[in-house]
């Protein structure tokens, strides 16, 4: 009943301007963050319970690995609460000097794991696949200099068609942007549907029921 | 002949008049259509303003004036937003010579700037979630009063029962990441549908279910259904709230995590259903290359390609909310299935007729695209 009747304000505030309605949107945007909020601190107790069982009675090879995670929690928080806060030398320190770089070396993981699931999906195994593998190499060529260098006497010439650039942009406006807004078309009909089936309460089992 | 001359010079006074006007400028201020009430647009064209000259334009209310732009264009738009103030509002326009007089004053209003009771812009998106509705829940009740509707194999979700049955056999765990968005993302919530789906599986044959979360609204939801799972599975001994543990809010700290959780316990079975971004090819290379067996799902069209080059398999869209009613097979959600595969032949049919009307008469075309670019 809740769902369907918070639900129906979102809808009916999305087509309604006035601003009585949209007072009672932001009213139940904002309990929302509230909720948010209070259950992070559910979040975090239950980090450092889970933490500290199996750094006490976990498997070997997972305890020191749990102790860090301790540690760091503990640690970050008392330094933000320190005298200046966020803003204190300590928390700062942890933030430019520990978190910032952490960050940066995982998301750099990318460009290898690009690499490597490249080399596993570009194979010619099958037609399809013999396709997509000249259709990525092109995509590639155009993407880095030596693709206009390799073709750029073909710029501005009859056979500007040829730029492997202009064939880069080509597929990625025309072919990629039609698959990409199929699936986007798909998957939004999906999520009304499933948003509906929620509203009605026809789908229960997020909440534990049938 | 009197009369006549009397008509001719009253029509030339006008004409000139008029001339006058236009090539003093004109300055008009129009409340904002279909807003909350706060908006006055405003437009003027002076095509007599020269280079040296600044027009000025100030809002008037309650007899008193604030200037709110200043600008050297000859014509142009402005919107004056955030009006709270209940009332009429003015506008004053003034041309402004360098040495600080003014050489000019335009008036406009007064504006009572109102909110609309509708937003006739999304009109077209009320009717369309209307048909949508009506197509969903006639076939709801069709499948209520027994029809039966066949659905397509989706592979990746017949191997649900292989992937756990794999990971039983081999006495590992099963890995379940519901993607590191909140409960309000519709994406998390058709993953905690499979979550349910899949624990039945896992209490069944029990097997060991580890769900790391990203958000603790998320971890709650999870803990609830999966419980529930148990219960129905008459296992409620096999289940203990530590299945279901937070990591952290943060994207690639929450990524070290579950990596961490592949690397040292190396489960059999990785389930990963819901919003990804950028770390949904780590996700999936680190379970590769513990050679685990992937399914996963998103309705993120940048993350798809990722997860169809490195997992075994992959619900692409819409078959991630078609998850729910494929595994569960209950009549009421092939029937929603069905209607969201009519609501899909509706679109494309009104996509093919709106292609063909755009080509064959251009302003045709032209109106349906304004109708679809000003929902805003």
């Amino acid at each position: 009943m809740i769902t369907a009747f918070v639900a129906v304000i979102m809808i009916v505030a999305y087509f309604v301007p006035k601003p009585e309605v949209s007072v009672i949107r932001d009213d139940l945007q904002q309990w929302f963050l509230i909720v948010v909020t209070f259950t992070m601190v559910l979040g975090l107790l239950n980090l450092l319970f889970v933490s500290l069982h199996k750094a006490r009675k976990g498997r070997k090879e997972d305890r020191f690995y749990n102790w860090v995670t301790i540690v760091s929690l503990l640690g970050t928080m008392a330094a933000g609460f320190l005298k200046g806060g966020i803003n204190s030398p300590a928390f700062d320190f942890i933030f430019n000097y520990i978190y910032i770089p952490l960050s940066a070396t995982i998301f750099s993981l990318l460009a290898f794991y690009v690499a490597s699931a490249s080399f596993r999906a570009f194979r010619a195994k099958s037609v399809m696949a013999t396709i997509l593998l000249i259709t990525a190499f092109i995509v590639m060529m155009g993407r880095v200099p030596l693709g206009d260098w390799v073709t750029g006497w073909a710029q501005g010439t009859s056979l500007d068609f040829l730029y492997l650039p202009n064939i880069t942009n080509w597929i990625m406006e025309v072919m990629n942007m039609a698959g990409q807004r199929a699936v986007l078309m798909g998957a939004a009909l999906g999520l009304i549907a499933t948003g509906i089936k929620i509203i009605l309460g026809i789908e229960r089992s997020y909440l534990g029921g049938e | 002949m009197k009369r006549l001359l009397f008509t001719v010079i009253l029509i030339s006074a006008a004409f000139f008049s008029l001339s006058a006007q236009e090539s003093e400028g004109t300055f008009t201020a129009e409340d904002v259509k279909y807003d909350s009430g706060g908006s006055v647009d405003l437009a003027w064209n002076l095509p007599g303003l020269e280079e040296s000259q600044t027009l000025e334009i100030y809002r008037v209310f309650n007899g008193g004036e604030g200037k709110i732009i200043q600008s050297k264009d000859l014509s142009g738009r402005f919107s004056d937003r955030n009006l709270k103030l209940k009332g009429s509002y003015s506008y004053v326009l003034r041309v402004v010579n360098e040495d600080g007089t003014v050489a000019k004053e335009i008036s406009a209003g007064p504006v009572i700037p109102g909110a609309s009771l509708f937003s006739m812009k999304r009109a077209i998106v009320l009717a369309a979630l209307i048909i949508i509705f009506y197509l969903i829940t006639h076939y709801i009740r069709a499948s209520r009063r027994g029809i039966e509707f066949p659905i397509r194999k989706i592979p990746a979700l017949e191997s649900v029962d292989e992937a756990i049955g794999r990971a039983t056999e081999m006495g590992k765990p099963i890995l379940f990441v519901p993607g590191i968005m909140d409960i309000d993302d519709v994406q998390t919530v058709a993953g905690i549908i499979i979550l349910g789906e899949v624990a039945s599986k896992t209490a069944a044959y029990d097997a060991t279910l580890n769900v790391p979360v990203s958000r603790s609204m998320v971890m709650s939801t999870a803990r609830e259904t999966v419980k529930e799972s148990y219960l129905k599975a008459g296992r409620p001994d096999a289940f203990h709230e530590n299945m279901i543990h937070y990591l952290t809010d943060d994207q690639f700290g929450y990524v070290s995590g579950v990596d961490g959780i592949m690397a040292r316990e190396k489960p059999a079975a990785i389930f990963m259903l819901g919003t990804f971004y950028a770390e949904s090819l780590i996700l999936a290379e680190t379970g590769n290359s513990i050679g685990a067996i992937q399914i996963a799902g998103t309705a993120m069209p940048s993350q798809l390609p990722f997860f169809i080059a490195a997992c075994d398999y992959t619900l692409i869209g819409e078959e991630l909310y078609a998850a729910s009613a494929y595994l569960s097979r209950q009549p009421h959600m092939l029937g929603a299935l069905k209607g969201q595969d009519m609501a899909k032949l509706f679109i494309m049919i009104i996509l093919i007729i709106g292609t063909i009307l755009t080509l064959l008469f251009p302003p045709v075309g032209a109106w349906i695209i304004n109708v679809f670019s000003n929902i805003g």
